[in-house]
């Protein structure tokens, strides 16, 4: 009889949705970013001539090109243009005047696209790494109308200047570079095109050598040497080279910062200029700010940072004779201030943006055009916790005077801010995109309670006597705060708008994410639009990356580990105030003293254990010869497991091999193709399961993941005779045994030791085919363990994560037959080689979630609920329900009815209680 | 059916010959007290893909205080390179059945080593053992493929191939006429 009704639950639960639709944009969220955008690669740039409407375009340092609108800050378009985020890469973004395209190139690779849509119009690729990457402004005369031509610099072993046709991105002519000389730039005045090279000298310094090239057929005119035999010594003194200015100039300094020395390219004079450090600390850095049009006025302005001040000087450059002269100075103002470059016809403009304000100049006199106050007390430019960085404006001219300004500012805490007439419009958190690690911190006020409580318990009865009667007297002096608030808390709960910022659920988790230019940025889960705080935590050096690893250490408190410090940093999650180790209270979730410690080290994985003579090695897995390690994934620590066994249908047990100290271990061969997979007991060191997969693509991603007494893994398979080559999915479940009601050798042992037993766990493994690779793999973590458990997988080939319910992937699944009666009541169907990706267990749905890395989870205080938070290039958090949320109302609840229902009851009652009384009196009355 | 049986028994014939001409390595496992300075000589195990003796066995001098012991062999490349696990001091005893397991690669080359001790009444499983020491090959498991369904065999019409041909009726019935001619023999044997 109650079969059916079992059967019938089991097929209700079956459906294990990702999304619910009207959850769909509320729970979860996703920061569209583009990484942080380079100086020489962002600027307002017009899509369509005719239109006086521009967007901003960026190629960040992660590699990414898009187009921001620049009224919200929305992502217009983008591309991920390299996957290996090498910050270090030069990369080149340029724009057609009056065009409808932008060139980007990254690597050897040039790619024109649309402006407006970032549709892609031509791909070249250079015959090495690109060194320079122009536009050709000039016009001449036989030249298409419509798309300007590009030209590329390009190094290795043959390098070479090539000029590519606008529209087609074909080659016109190459201009091969034969004299051993370094190629550094390219550049282009209205009649000519110069290649700017690098010739070492004997004693090692660096002279500047001009190439002067035709730009119709490529071919060299004429070559003269700058700067002389012993000025420069490295490159990096080289201030600018310009480009597309109607008069292109050179600029470079001395190391000492005394003397700019500038050349107009294809003059052969070189002026110099001292600098005058106005009385403070000498310059660290210099540079040079110029229009990128021919037709604008050859204006330039020379930007001068010393410790603790900028200013700046403006010159002119008389096309004519190729003069050059200083026309004004800007004033030195302590504190950063950036500077950029706007033009409006042929009248250039250089607009200032400091901590609180923002001034635009015009070129031609040094009177202040517009001056605005940076007006908001909320953005961390004005509090002083940030600074400018570089920026990007684009002034609107009325008349003589400046109307409006737009600038585009990176500050320094990560954030891309823009200032329209000094007002913050918006700010994109693009400081994420370069997330390496990151972790959620575990909730602070709770524990402050347990502490009391527990301080209370371990004293004797007197005090704590007094310690409890003091809590609550604090206690009491909060409440009218809380009355006052309890109506508005009412309020907001019955028609649910909004949140009160209690966490009553546990969803406003701290995220702390260390990014690779070493900040540590957090998070709240639950209001993921603004960034709780940034800060520095370490000082890299220029191209460094930091890789850190961000940890819960314990309640409110992170810990970092990197490869700076041999200790690790410990920093407060809701303040970012880094705090002493010894003020760290360790986390009762975790075991305090570590017997055995397992460490990866160099391509070696060895246990070890603390003991009178120092570290002693306990265990070693020796590699084999070609052997590399691919991944280790150890069980969670935070794991917990509900059920100890699996019921079946026959209500018997099966029961689960859980053990704490499981770590999953894939290991590759060089030049063989093959994959093995150790499960090991990372105390004792005895490998529990191993296999070896043959034939194995091991340029496509392989991904891992262990957690209670399952663990799984991803591959691609390459083709065979039998089969084609396609993305194969394992899930293997350890057990005590096979029998139903029985543990093997375990018996009724309650505690083990993994040392001194001899049991083995029996594994049940399957293999399905996926649809396609997966990068990254997590496993669902909840409260008690109780909600069943989703994988999470990343596939980075259609920027979605899905959400695959563990009861698809059973191994136990029937192969080859229909289950049986008791398999189907414990909701074990028949097994198919294809696992197809069920669009509803997509959990970014109509999102696209680029360059995922890695994907974290973390239970919140309601069991049925699992955080999610992806991070690599995007950010996307949701919130899963893998068994629904059965301890929640959903939105679909109507709190109104149920009231309105109550209160009709309640007025039903007092207006028919008198009719009854009077009915029963009469009853009693009446004898009819 | 009989060239396939014959096939088999050809092809396991060739597999055991094959095994048996495999040329037998030899490997020296140690036990290491967590607190010694050295290891010890444990036992000497010639094994093959399949099979693996146990040549010497030595048992191993533990203090009496150690609580952990270490048993692994050097890489036959390297002479400090080891793999081993670890495992209670107790599980060498005298009286334990113990068990060493030789966990070999794909290629037949042991890689790492697993122990396990019983106590006596537990196993009676075969191996082959001296003083206490059996020992037992793990192979490395060709890792679980796709069990795919059975494809659709289509003839050279490109239709569903006929099924396999119905048996004749003394194919499917050959034993109910031989209980027939049994019981008359007999009958006619018990009439006389």
């Amino acid at each position: 009889m109650l079969l059916p009704i079992y059967a019938a639950v089991v097929l209700l639960l079956r459906p294990a949705l990702a999304v619910f639709a009207d959850e769909a944009w509320t729970v979860d969220y996703h920061h569209a970013l583009l990484g942080l955008p380079k100086q020489s690669t962002t600027f307002f740039h017009r899509p369509d001539p005719n239109s006086r409407a521009s967007l901003i375009y960026t190629l960040s340092e992660q590699g990414v090109i898009g187009a921001v609108n620049p009224r919200d800050g929305a992502v217009v378009w983008r591309h991920l243009l390299n996957s290996t985020n090498d910050a270090s890469q030069p990369s080149f973004l340029r724009a057609g005047d009056a065009q409808d395209a932008v060139v980007s190139g990254l690597g050897g690779q040039v790619t024109a696209f649309s402006a407006a849509d970032g549709r892609v119009d031509w791909q070249h690729i250079a015959p090495d790494a690109l060194v320079d990457l122009e536009i050709l402004e000039l016009e001449d005369g036989r030249g298409t109308p419509g798309a300007k031509d590009t030209l590329c610099m390009s190094a290795g072993q043959h390098p070479s200047v090539q000029r590519l046709d606008g529209a087609t991105g074909a080659v016109k002519w190459e201009h091969k570079i034969e004299s051993g000389d370094m190629p550094y730039q390219v550049s282009a005045s209205t009649t000519e095109v110069f290649a700017i090279l690098l010739h070492k000298t004997v004693l090692g310094y660096v002279k500047i050598n001009v190439v002067t090239l035709d730009p119709v057929t490529g071919r060299k005119t004429d070559e003269y040497t700058l700067s002389s035999e012993n000025e420069l010594a490295t490159a990096a003194t080289i201030v600018a080279v310009g480009a597309n200015s109607a008069s292109p100039i050179i600029a470079w300094t001395d190391s000492a910062y005394k003397t700019l020395r500038i050349n107009v390219i294809g003059k052969k004079a070189i002026v110099d200029f001292p600098i005058n450090t106005l009385g403070g600390r000498p310059p660290q850095r210099v540079a040079l700010h110029a229009p990128y049009l021919t037709t604008s006025l050859a204006h330039f302005l020379v930007h001068y940072q010393s410790l603790d001040a900028d200013w700046a000087e403006v010159y002119h450059v008389d096309v004519k004779n190729g003069r050059i002269e200083k026309a004004y100075d800007l004033p030195k103002i302590e504190g950063r201030s950036s500077f950029s470059t706007s033009t409006n016809g042929a009248n250039v403009y250089f607009t200032r943006v400091t901590k609180d304000h923002v001034f635009t100049v015009a070129s031609t006199s040094h009177g202040i055009l517009g001056r605005w106050n940076v007006d908001s007390t909320t953005s961390s430019l004005t509090d002083g916790t940030a600074r400018p960085v570089h920026a990007a404006s684009e002034v609107s001219v009325k008349g003589e005077s400046v109307s409006a300004v737009r600038s585009a500012v990176l500050l320094s805490s990560g954030e891309w801010l823009l200032l329209r007439d000094g007002s913050p419009q918006w700010t994109r958190p693009e400081i994420l995109a370069g997330t390496v690690s990151a972790a959620f911190a575990l909730p602070s006020e709770v524990s402050d309670l347990v502490n009391e409580l527990q301080e209370e318990a371990h004293s004797n009865p007197v005090s704590a006597y007094v310690h409890r009667i003091t809590r609550h007297i604090g206690d009491i002096q909060k409440l009218p705060l809380l009355l006052a608030a309890l109506p508005q808390r009412f309020v907001h709960g019955f028609l649910g708008t909004g949140s009160d910022g209690s966490d009553t659920f546990g969803f406003h988790k701290i995220i702390v994410s260390a990014t690779s230019d070493g900040h540590l940025v957090a998070v709240n889960a639950g209001r993921p639009s603004d960034v709780l705080w940034s800060s520095a935590a370490v000082i890299l050096s220029s191209g460094q990356v930091w890789n850190a690893r961000v940890e819960s250490a314990a309640p409110g408190i992170v810990r970092v580990l990197d490869d700076i410090s041999p200790m690790p940093t410990f920093f407060n999650a809701s303040t970012g105030a880094a705090i002493g180790e010894d003020e760290v209270t360790s986390d009762a979730a975790l075991p305090t003293s570590v017997e055995v410690d397992f460490t990866l080290k160099d391509g070696q994985l060895y246990g070890t254990t603390a003991s009178q003579s120092g570290h002693n090695e306990l265990w070693h897995f020796g590699l084999q010869k070609g052997e590399t390690i691919l991944s280790l994934t150890p069980r969670p620590v935070n794991d917990p497991v509900a059920s100890i066994g699996k019921v079946l249908g026959d209500r018997k047990v099966l029961y689960k091999y859980l053990n704490p100290n499981l770590a999953l271990l894939a290991t590759t061969y060089a030049g063989q193709s093959r994959l093995s997979i150790y499960v090991l007991n990372t105390v004792s060191g005895a490998i529990l399961y191993s296999n070896s997969h043959q034939n194995i693509d091991l340029a496509a991603p392989i991904a891992a993941t262990l957690s209670e007494n399952w663990f799984a893994y991803s591959y691609t398979a390459e083709s065979t005779s039998t089969a084609p080559k396609g993305h194969q999915l394992v899930v293997g479940e350890l057990f005590e045994s096979l029998t139903s009601n029985d543990r093997g050798l375990l018996n009724a042992a309650t505690n083990v030791s993994s040392l001194a037993s001899s049991t083995q766990p029996l594994t049940l493994t399957q293999t399905y085919h996926i649809p396609e690779s997966i990068s990254k793999m997590s496993v669902t973590q909840t409260r008690q363990g109780i909600t069943s458990r989703q994988l999470l997988a990343v596939l980075a080939d259609s920027n979605a994560i899905v959400g695959i319910p563990r009861g698809v992937i059973d191994p136990r699944r029937p192969v080859n037959r229909e289950p049986t009666k008791d398999e189907q009541m414990e909701g074990l169907f028949r097994y198919t080689p294809v696992l197809d990706f069920d669009p509803k267990w997509y959990l970014n749905h109509r999102r696209e979630i680029l360059g995922v890395k890695d994907v974290i989870t973390s239970p919140a205080i309601l069991e049925s609920t699992s955080l999610v938070y992806a991070y690599g290039l995007d950010v996307f958090g949701t919130r899963l329900n893998p068994s629904f949320n059965f301890d929640m109302l959903g939105k679909d609840f109507n709190k109104f009815q149920m009231l309105a229902t109550v209160a009709a009851l309640a007025v039903a009652t007092f207006v028919v209680a008198p009719l009854v009384q009077r009915k029963q009196i009469n009853q009693r009355w009446q004898f009819a | 059916m009989h060239i396939s049986t014959a096939c088999s028994l050809v092809l396991a014939f060739v597999s055991a010959l094959a095994t048996a001409l495999q040329p037998e390595r030899t490997v020296d496992i140690f036990a290491w007290p967590l607190s010694a300075a050295k290891p010890q000589a444990l036992s000497k195990i010639g094994y093959n893909s399949t099979t693996a003796t146990v040549k010497t066995y030595k048992t191993p001098l533990i203090p009496a205080d150690e609580q952990i012991v270490r048993i692994g062999f050097f890489h036959s490349d390297s002479s400090t390179t080891w793999s081993g696990i670890a495992t209670s001091a107790s599980n060498l005893a005298e009286g334990k059945d113990k068990k060493l397991q030789i966990l070999l690669n794909t290629e037949g080359l042991i890689y790492h080593v697993g122990f396990a001790a019983y106590d006596p009444a537990v196993v009676g499983r075969s191996g082959a053992r001296k003083d206490g020491l059996s020992v037992e090959v793990v192979p490395m498991r060709a890792g679980p493929a796709v069990h795919m369904n059975k494809p659709v065999v289509l003839d050279a019409e490109g239709k569903l191939a006929d099924k396999e041909p119905e048996k004749t009726f003394l194919q499917k019935y050959w034993w109910a006429i031989g209980i027939f001619l049994v019981l008359q023999l007999v009958m006619a044997g018990s009439k006389e």
